[in-house]
């Protein structure tokens, strides 16, 4: 060797060898999958995130599993009361950064409970079935959305996920609907005002952002088993 | 938008013609280069050759830039370089390939940079092209008849294509080397080839590179021996400054195809050899069946892939967007969802046949994209929700169809409206897992390849302390069952059934389809929910268990 050049020696060379610790992590997008509604994000605020998200959802999850199997039939059976349990187990986490190793269980669990309870009182309170199937559809089109956007880095406005009440909204309505013993007219309106509401705003998005300039994202890197 | 700078310095031996001027296909190398990177919107085009044959080449209708060394040669690749806003292609004159090649490279706007490269088998001591070391698709060490490379596993092509994010890199690289080109020990010849293993099979497997062999035997099985034989002798600045990049740390993506042609010729019979190989190969297939994704389920690849390439090409003759394709796949299964809700016997048999061809035609849109490049975002959106609205629409008109049927009729399934509410659950919630594993994946950064002086000869000082591992350390229940599930993607058939387990889109849709043809929608939501919630229990299992021995997050 007769001439170094700048831009390393041998021995910086070998020191880099060592495997760094980087790591990517997307735990803003975990957030985002959560749905969290203005009710949920402001437990959220004043936990400053120093909950962790996925025990207590676990238990929320397990506790209104127990309340629906217990009873949905009377207008106040104890599983009226299972998103207020849901709000304060599980809407104080809405801040935590979701990095932990299982965290990633969080947003399957939420929509389980979600979609569950919903479609379980509306069964139960006589709201015509393909109308609860219509509501369940509009919010699993908004889920789906959410994913499928920030998958290609457009991430939908916030005002999306406060006007869509997020799932602590829903359940809260929905329970007080069945209080009051007007579920089949809530949820008929929740379907027309969140369909019209994801449905807009995703035209509206997409005809404003153009088809995008064509870069090639490599959707493999998540498409898992299910796609 | 690309600048293409091709450098045309190589003579043939021992006359001083131009290796770019050989008679190729009623005109020269050079004429057919040029074309085909014209017509992939390659639109600045320009050849860097000696003043003795410039004018020939100008005859041949390049705008020429003369230079008379090596040197000077790499200073007007940085002056183009330092103003280049666009990508850039480098590439030798002489180089005789499918269109294909220069296709591939030219619309790989991801990478930082790019090569054309062959898998080959170790290699003897004096190669007759510049060697390089792949490891998982990046090039870890190339060679020039001034650098060596430690175990190479390829070969260089003569096209490097660097996107506009790297041409200042290119740039400084080219004047470092042209510095070194003038002083008279600058830069030490070297033989080209070390080699370090001591068993060469298990040091292919250890990278990572299992195929490396398949694919070097495919490929010295496939091409004349004419070609590539002769040492190429002259100025080679491609390979300086693909070297240069890679020690540079700049990353580097090998590319090549096992079946396409990409091959500098130096004399006559070499252009020759080289038009027949590639005139051999059905290029239009070579780039349809590289539109159909490698990774799909059983009953995709079986089933549909097949021949749905077929209609992609179809489509693509007909000037049909992807996104059209995408319409109309929705479009068929609202047909099939209707033929579900006749509640009908004959309804359900011809619903099941629509399905099916709703599902093909959803594979068809992303291999009409693959094929003709037509990738957005917005394309990447529709075809991904429309899959699921297509799923759940006939969710729907199976429920419909099951209580309109006449009781007692066997299409009749009951009140089912809370059976499908329960499998769309299901089914979003297992796909609500995937997306946030997806999410919360944890990927170790690559390795930085170390920089290293472009003077040095050797690169000894990228050799592994040790030999690599590909069982992980330690333990536990954990890290066997991950370690069993490496290893039995192996076997065929434990491949297949990793695939078919967790449900995926082809066989769901196949389920479907046939149950509903042969039973009744009670049946098919059962089905599904049965399948699912096995998918799911092994989904979620394997995944706990993975992300119970990764390394915890560095908290941000």
């Amino acid at each position: 060797m007769s001439t170094v050049l700048p831009g390393g020696m041998a021995e910086g060379a070998r020191e880099r060898r060592a495997p760094a610790a980087e790591f990517t992590f997307h735990g803003d997008r975990l957030l985002a999958y959560r749905d969290d509604g203005p009710v949920a994000r402001t437990l959220g605020r004043l936990s400053g995130g120093q909950l962790p998200p996925l025990l207590p959802l676990l238990v929320a999850a397990i506790v209104t599993g127990i309340l629906l199997i217990a009873g949905v039939n009377g207008q106040t059976s104890p599983a009226i009361f299972a998103p207020v349990l849901a709000l304060l187990l599980a809407g104080p986490a809405s801040t935590n950064p979701h990095s932990g190793r299982l965290d990633w269980l969080v947003p399957p669990i939420m929509r389980a409970i979600e979609y569950g309870y919903l479609a379980t009182l509306a069964f139960a309170h006589d709201v015509p079935k393909p109308l609860t199937y219509a509501f369940i559809g509009v919010l699993a089109y908004h889920h789906y959305d959410t994913v499928y956007r920030t998958r290609q880095r457009l991430w939908p406005a916030q005002w999306v996920f406060r006007a869509g009440l997020g799932w602590d909204g829903r359940l809260l309505i929905v329970a007080v609907a069945t209080l009051a013993g007007v579920l089949p007219v809530t949820i008929a309106a929740l379907t027309i005002y969140l369909g019209l509401l994801f449905g807009v705003e995703s035209v509206y998005t997409w005809t404003r952002t153009g088809t995008g300039s064509g870069i090639m994202i490599n959707l493999e890197e998540e498409e898992e088993a299910a796609s | 938008m690309t600048l293409a700078l091709v450098v045309a310095t190589e003579t043939v031996a021992p006359e001083s013609s131009p290796t770019a001027g050989l008679a190729h296909r009623g005109g020269s190398v050079v004429g057919t280069l040029l074309q085909q990177l014209k017509s992939l919107d390659v639109t600045d085009r320009r050849v860097i050759a000696r003043p003795g044959v410039a004018a020939e080449l100008r005859d041949l209708g390049c705008e020429v830039i003369e230079s008379k060394g090596l040197a000077e040669d790499l200073r007007e690749i940085a002056r183009v370089a330092r103003d280049a806003r666009e990508p850039m292609l480098i590439v030798h004159g002489d180089v005789v390939a499918h269109r294909e090649v220069f296709a591939r490279l030219v619309h790989n706007s991801k990478a930082p940079a790019s090569a054309a490269a062959t898998r080959v088998r170790p290699m003897a001591d004096s190669p007759c092209r510049p060697v390089m070391r792949i490891s998982r698709g990046r090039i870890t060490s190339a060679g020039t008849g001034f650098h060596q490379v430690t175990d190479p596993n390829a070969l260089f092509r003569g096209v490097l294509r660097v996107s506009e994010l790297e041409t200042a890199a290119l740039a400084s690289v080219a004047e470092r080397f042209a510095d070194l080109a003038d002083m008279p020990d600058g830069l030490t010849e070297i033989s080209p080839v070390r080699v370090l293993w001591s068993t060469p099979d298990e040091s292919l497997e250890a990278a990572g590179d299992a195929e490396a062999d398949a694919d070097a035997e495919a490929e010295n099985a496939g091409l004349p021996p004419v070609l590539g034989s002769t040492p190429v002798t002259g100025d080679d600045a491609p390979a300086l400054l693909l070297t240069g990049l890679v020690r540079s740390g700049v990353k580097v993506t090998g590319r090549g195809s096992r079946e396409l042609v990409c091959e500098r010729v130096l004399d006559q019979a070499q252009a020759d050899a080289a038009q027949q190989a590639v005139d051999a190969v059905d290029e239009d297939r070579v780039r349809l069946d590289a539109a159909v994704k490698s990774n799909d389920g059983f009953f995709t690849t079986y089933a549909v892939s097949t021949y749905s390439r077929f209609i992609a090409r179809w489509c693509a003759k007909r000037k049909w967007t992807p996104n059209g394709v995408t319409a109309i796949s929705m479009g068929i299964s609202v047909v099939a969802a209707a033929w579900f809700a006749t509640g009908h016997r004959w309804g359900m048999l011809l619903g099941g046949v629509t399905l099916y061809f709703a599902f093909v035609f959803d594979c068809v849109d992303g291999q009409l994209a693959r094929y003709t490049r037509q990738f957005s975002t917005l394309g990447a959106w529709l075809d991904a929700t429309f899959d699921r609205a297509k799923e759940y629409t006939v969710f729907a008109g199976l429920a419909v169809g099951s209580t309109a049927a006449a009781a007692g009729s066997s299409v009749h399934g009951g009140d089912v409206w809370y059976l499908a509410v329960a499998a769309l659950t299901l089914q979003t919630c297992r796909h609500m897992v995937d997306f946030a594993f997806g999410a919360s994946k944890r990927r170790t950064a690559p390795e930085p390849i170390p920089v290293l002086p472009l003077a040095m000869p050797d690169d000894s000082v990228l050799d592994e302390p040790g030999p690599a591992k590909s069982r992980p350390k330690g333990g536990g229940l954990s890290h066997l069952a991950v370690w069993l599930s490496a290893r039995s993607e192996k076997v065929r058939v434990f491949h297949w059934f990793k695939k078919i387990i967790v449900l995926p889109i082809g066989e769901r849709f196949a389920l479907i389809a046939l149950t509903a043809m042969f039973f009744n929608a009670e049946v098919t939501f059962i089905a599904l929910l049965t399948w699912g919630s096995v998918a799911a229990s092994y989904t979620v299992g394997g995944r706990l268990l993975r992300s119970l021995i990764q390394p915890r997050a560095a908290r941000q």
